[in-house]
């Protein structure tokens, strides 16, 4: 008898001190991040993950190495870390589908992030609010205007400090959107056919329209300079000619590109805007 | 009985149960090479029971000899700075004043390293780490303080009898002056490139810009102005602007090549040293 009551007391002791000991290294995980030792810090989260039972345990240490690869911008391995976080802590799990769908989008996986804030629904009022938000942000990452406009309806009434500022600037991005004039890459071969450099001032990019003009320019001038003096049989007049046709011609090639590259920096550069402002709500409210 | 015993067993002694949790086992996991491992057991020791300064000072030296292991000198020289160099041993704090000053070399910190060596002398005036010296010369060649770094050769060749040539004496030391190097090649192209010691370089720039010049002035003489303008004056322009920014550049490798074969030199004499 005493000795099954021991066996029992010892198997106890074991589970204890199993318990004691995870939750000692999960705070000197804590302490790693803290201190920014991240590399430590992963190698102990998991090692932990391997040693611990229970889906709380589980679920905190997917969390926290979620968050040291956001923190390094390694954001797949964030992301595959948060979608291991389970239901059992609500707190954990909103906040990992959070910063799951913005990694998402932030990767330009912007149809992955849509499905997954489609999916995820909070019980909670603000969280619905931001994710609600967090969609308005995806339609114009996905430059779909028409569901920004009903996802916009949602936001307008609630009015909610925590993306006041944001949405007001969402407004913005879609009225630039709206007015961002489209150009075509035909036109603007046609116009340097007949101006060497207007292809690329019609693309948006002026000083490159007028440099190229000008070497052009120079060019053709010592051409005609060339054939004048030294005729048409000249080496002078050969070689120059040469050069200026190349330069014609890439100049011709070069202005089809022009109108697709200046389209994509105004994209980028009002994707990076729309991703900055997706951001800023999610870090006020959970950090 | 035995509950209480059991208990009083346990509790105390929970966290102590994984291999990394004593001295003598992260030393070990650095002697297999595992430095990431035992940089976490010698956190761990830390995070545990940082005890007295001293402790606490030789587990951070520890843990920067594991960075330093892996070839992370800067964030060797960031866990050295935690260490409190007014605790513990006199060698003990010695060595971490030579670490972190060495640490701060490797990292490209050379004044830092300087004033860190200048602290260690000054308190410790009859330490016995020669390195240390020569870690100083080397520091006072990177901030090109030549005068001094001789001065403190011949005093550490005095000191311990060191065999072998001064590798300050009969040497070009002092840096050539991207300065003039730049203003000679506007003054004449080439020469510049000629004084940063590249004669063959300073030839062919001096050649490629005379050709420019010279068929500006034959397309101008034959009445081809826009070719003697866009072409052979626009040519010369760049070549002539481009040369001495070049001659500038080369300069500057040149000290460098110079610095580091002095370094070298120096760092022979450590051979011996170690011997």
């Amino acid at each position: 008898m005493r000795v099954i009551a021991c066996s029992i007391l010892v198997l106890i002791g074991a589970k204890v001190v199993m318990a004691q000991t995870s939750a000692y290294n999960m705070a000197f995980a804590r302490y790693l991040m803290a201190r920014q030792h991240d590399d430590e810090a992963i190698y102990v989260l998991q090692k932990l993950d391997t040693e611990l039972s229970g889906p709380a345990r589980h679920d905190s240490v997917a969390y926290l190495l979620g968050n040291i690869y956001y923190r390094q911008q390694n954001l797949a391995l964030s992301s595959r870390y948060f979608d291991q976080v389970s239901d059992a802590n609500p707190r954990l799990k909103s906040e990992a589908e959070f910063f799951s769908g913005f990694n998402h989008a932030y990767m330009r996986l912007t149809a992955d992030a849509y499905s997954r804030f489609l999916r995820y629904l909070p019980g909670d009022s603000i969280l619905q609010h931001l994710r609600i938000f967090e969609l308005a942000g995806l339609a114009l990452l996905q430059r779909n205007l028409a569901r920004y406009d009903s996802l916009d309806a949602l936001l307008q009434p609630a009015q909610v400090y925590l993306t006041r500022q944001q949405t007001a600037n969402f407004r913005q991005y879609h009225g630039r959107i709206r007015e961002l004039p489209r150009k075509s890459p035909g036109v603007a071969v046609a116009l340097s056919a007949v101006l060497p450099g207007a292809g690329r001032f019609y693309a948006g990019n002026r000083g490159q329209g007028i440099y190229t003009f000008l070497i052009s320019a120079m060019l053709g001038l010592q051409t005609w300079e060339a054939y004048e003096k030294a005729g048409l049989r000249s080496f002078r007049f050969i070689a120059y000619s040469t050069l200026f046709t190349s330069l014609y011609v890439g100049t011709l090639w070069g202005s089809a590109f022009a109108v697709k590259i200046k389209r994509d920096q105004v994209n980028e550069t009002i994707d990076n805007q729309i991703l900055f402002d997706m951001h800023i709500p999610l870090r006020t409210f959970f950090h | 009985m035995i509950i209480r015993y059991f208990l009083i067993c346990t509790f105390p002694f929970a966290p102590f149960f994984t291999r990394a949790q004593s001295l003598a086992a992260a030393d070990s996991l650095f002697e297999e090479g595992r430095y990431l491992e035992a940089r976490v057991a010698y956190e761990y020791l830390l995070f545990q029971r940082p005890g007295a300064s001293d402790r606490v000072n030789l587990l951070l030296l520890k843990k920067a000899y594991c960075f330093k292991a892996e070839g992370l000198y800067n964030e060797a020289y960031e866990t050295l700075q935690q260490a409190d160099f007014f605790a513990g041993s006199d060698s003990l704090k010695q060595t971490l004043y030579y670490e972190v000053a060495l640490a701060a070399y490797v990292s490209g910190q050379h004044d830092v390293a300087l004033s860190r060596l200048q602290e260690m002398f000054y308190y410790f005036p009859d330490h016995n780490l020669p390195m240390a010296f020569l870690l100083e010369i080397l520091c006072l060649n990177q901030l090109q303080r030549w005068d001094d770094a001789a001065k403190r050769y011949q005093q550490l060749q005095t000191r311990l009898h060191l065999a072998g040539d001064n590798p300050y004496k009969g040497r070009r030391i002092k840096p050539k002056n991207p300065d003039r190097a730049e203003t000679w090649s506007y003054v004449l192209p080439g020469s510049g490139q000629v004084y940063a010691g590249y004669g063959a370089r300073g030839v062919s720039s001096l050649l490629l810009q005379s050709a420019c010049a010279a068929f500006a002035t034959y397309s101008f003489h034959n009445g081809f102005y826009f070719s003697g303008a866009f072409t052979g004056v626009s040519l010369f322009y760049m070549f002539y602007n481009g040369g001495a920014r070049y001659a500038r550049s080369l300069t500057e490798k040149t000290n460098a090549k110079r610095l580091n074969a002095l370094n070298e030199a120096v760092l022979k004499s450590a051979q011996e040293l170690k011997k």
